[in-house]
């Protein structure tokens, strides 16, 4: 079980990127950003302004120049299954099934003897029950990122980083989908930042959206959502936060 | 299992054929009897005085077989299914074996000795069987220990070079160098440098074996998908189960390519080496009835090479379609 007292604190974050042609290229400086267990933070920003970026530090899949970013007052080092991440490609393992994709990280790390359990309960959740042993090329795009957002679940890790899982999904699927991750959210309770280009999506899901400038990316804004769960996507007080959001966003 | 889904279960396994199934399959048996009565019919005259002996045996012996396939394939689904596909090369084989014993024995169409009867044939594989088993078993053991030393040295050599930056630098170039050489241009400099002519064989097929399946794992281990690695550490895997479990499979249709040009080519090495030198073997027995003028010596023996080949090729694909079920692109045989 995860330790609900732990805190993500990024402060002052900085990433510059050497590029042999381009010289060197600032992606996201002096970015701060606090989350909680329990909470769905949103990052929107345009495109390029280093969003991915900022989650493959916390995920550990990068080092940043400058700032720190602790979890649980430990500073992150490298990549480790307490910090899932959901990529915008699903990157399923196709020699796999979506049972044994599933339960890739539970037997890498030598525990999915006490946890099988698990795997069962997460194909249920999402929806996947009768494909557990399909191929990925034989299910659908939506399929596929329940798979992927399965794959990081049913680990429990404390943090849960997602790029846009969902952006390559149909407007119907996504709903669904977005429903099954605030489902997750209320039974496993981790930090979620969710990276994404749908200021709806942000608005429907997060408790938090924080806005980032162009590049290179650092905070621009922030806007609590104060709405219980599920929200109304027409009310007045809905399409309000996504005008809010809006105007933060532009940038001239 | 209920009782129903085990009924369902037995009768997916055991189906009757269709009309359509049957009739392929009696296409060949048709083919065998036209076979049997041409055989009969005609009078053996070329040359004067042979008698045929074992080519009757042969047609009553493919029949026999050919019925018992049939019989198991009227119910078995899974075997009808392997079996009725072959119909038409069947077909073609044993119509072109009365075509050609009608060119020779019965004719003398084709003359001698360039075109020695399939009586003649069967009668060297009948009379020396022993001699030809022992034959088959020489370079299917030469063959088999040279690929296995060359897949060893070629799977290490692929996985450094794939892998590390410092072994590409040093490795890429000599296989640049060595690689595209054909096994041909290394039999006279290994035969003489080799301490015995069993190693320089060795040599050749393994240096033919080691080239495609290194250059091509080598490629298959550098195109893992950087996402598809880094996923697995994000989910906790170390990165010796991230090379066992992400990168190995990955390449895995790399590896087949591979190992499927380092058999062929490997094949051509064998033959070449036991045409040049070494004692024993198929092409060694090429090349000792060549002396001797005996046309039927040399196309038995090289018929007996294709069937081997042919296993040996038809075993890698069998292997290939079971590890990579979970794969559309595979290549098919
Ligand atoms: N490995 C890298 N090497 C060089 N530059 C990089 C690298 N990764 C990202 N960048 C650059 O850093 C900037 C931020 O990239 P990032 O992928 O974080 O943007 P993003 O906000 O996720 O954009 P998008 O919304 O389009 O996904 C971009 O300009 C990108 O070109
Ligand atoms: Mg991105």
């Amino acid at each position: 079980m995860v330790d609900m007292d732990k805190k993500l604190v990024a402060k002052g974050v900085r990433r510059v990127f050497d590029d042999a042609e381009k010289g060197a290229l600032l992606a996201l400086h002096d970015f701060d950003l606090e989350a909680e267990h329990g909470e769905i933070v949103a990052l929107i920003g345009p495109s390029g302004c280093g969003k991915s970026t900022f989650l493959r530090l916390v995920a550990g899949l990068d080092k940043a120049q400058g700032g720190t970013i602790t979890y649980g007052g430990e500073e992150i080092k490298g990549p480790s299954y307490d910090r899932g991440f959901v990529f915008q490609e699903t990157n399923l393992y196709p020699w796999l099934t979506v049972e044994k994709n599933i339960a890739f990280g539970l037997k890498a790390r030598g525990v999915y003897k006490q946890q099988k359990d698990r795997v069962q309960q997460m194909i249920d959740l999402m929806g996947l029950t009768g494909f557990e042993k399909s191929y990925p090329h034989q299910i659908s795009g939506g399929m596929a990122a329940r798979v992927a957002i399965a794959q990081t679940f049913v680990q429990d890790p404390g943090i849960i980083l997602l790029d846009e899982p969902l952006s390559a999904l149909d407007a119907f699927t996504r709903a669904i989908i977005q429903d099954e991750i605030l489902k997750m959210r209320d039974r496993f309770k981790p930090i979620i930042l969710m990276v994404t280009h749908d200021i709806e999506e942000a608005v429907y899901m997060a408790d938090r959206v924080i806005v980032l400038t162009p590049r290179p990316g650092t905070n621009a804004g922030e806007v609590k959502i104060d709405m219980p769960h599920p929200r109304d996507r027409i009310s007045p007080e809905f399409i309000d936060l996504r005008h809010q959001i809006m105007d933060m966003l532009e940038f001239d | 299992m209920s009782l129903n889904d085990r009924t369902m279960w037995l009768c997916s396994k055991f189906s009757l054929a269709k009309p359509k199934e049957i009739a392929k399959m009696a296409v060949p048996l048709v083919a065998m009897i036209v076979m049997m009565v041409v055989n009969g019919a005609a009078a053996d005259v070329y040359p004067e005085g042979e008698t045929t002996v074992y080519y009757p045996i042969f047609i009553r012996a493919s029949i026999v077989i050919y019925l018992v396939c049939v019989v198991i394939s009227i119910w078995f689904e899974y075997f009808r299914r392997h079996f009725v596909k072959w119909w038409g090369t069947l077909t073609f084989i044993y119509l072109f074996f009365s075509i050609y014993n009608l060119c020779t024995l019965k004719s003398g169409m084709f003359e001698l000795p360039y075109f020695p009867s399939f009586e003649s044939m069967l009668a060297y594989v009948f009379q020396h069987w022993d001699r030809t088993l022992g034959d088959a078993w020489n370079s299917v053991s030469l063959y088999l220990q040279g690929i296995t030393m060359g897949g060893i040295l070629g799977f290490l050599w692929g996985s450094a070079m794939g892998y590390s930056k410092h072994a590409n630098y040093w490795l890429n170039p000599i296989i640049k160098i060595i690689g595209p050489v054909p096994g041909v241009a290394w039999v006279t400099i290994s035969l003489v440098l080799a301490p015995s002519n069993h190693v320089a064989a060795l040599i050749i097929i393994a240096s033919t074996t080691w080239f495609p399946l290194s250059v091509n794992l080598a490629g298959g281990i550098r195109s893992v998908s950087r996402a598809s690695i880094e996923k697995a550490q994000t989910l906790g895997a170390s990165n010796w189960y991230i090379i066992r479990h992400v990168v190995y499979p990955a390449a895995a249709p790399s590896i087949f390519t591979g190992l499927f040009m380092a058999c062929c080519f490997s094949l051509t090495s064998l033959v070449t080496a036991e045409l040049m030198g070494v004692k024993g073997g198929l092409g060694w027995r090429i090349s000792w009835a060549q002396s001797y003028v005996a046309y039927d010596i040399i196309y038995t023996i090289a018929i007996c090479f294709i069937i081997m080949a042919f296993i040996l090729i038809t075993i890698l694909f069998i292997v290939q379609r079971h590890t990579m079920s979970w794969s559309k692109e595979v290549v098919q045989w």
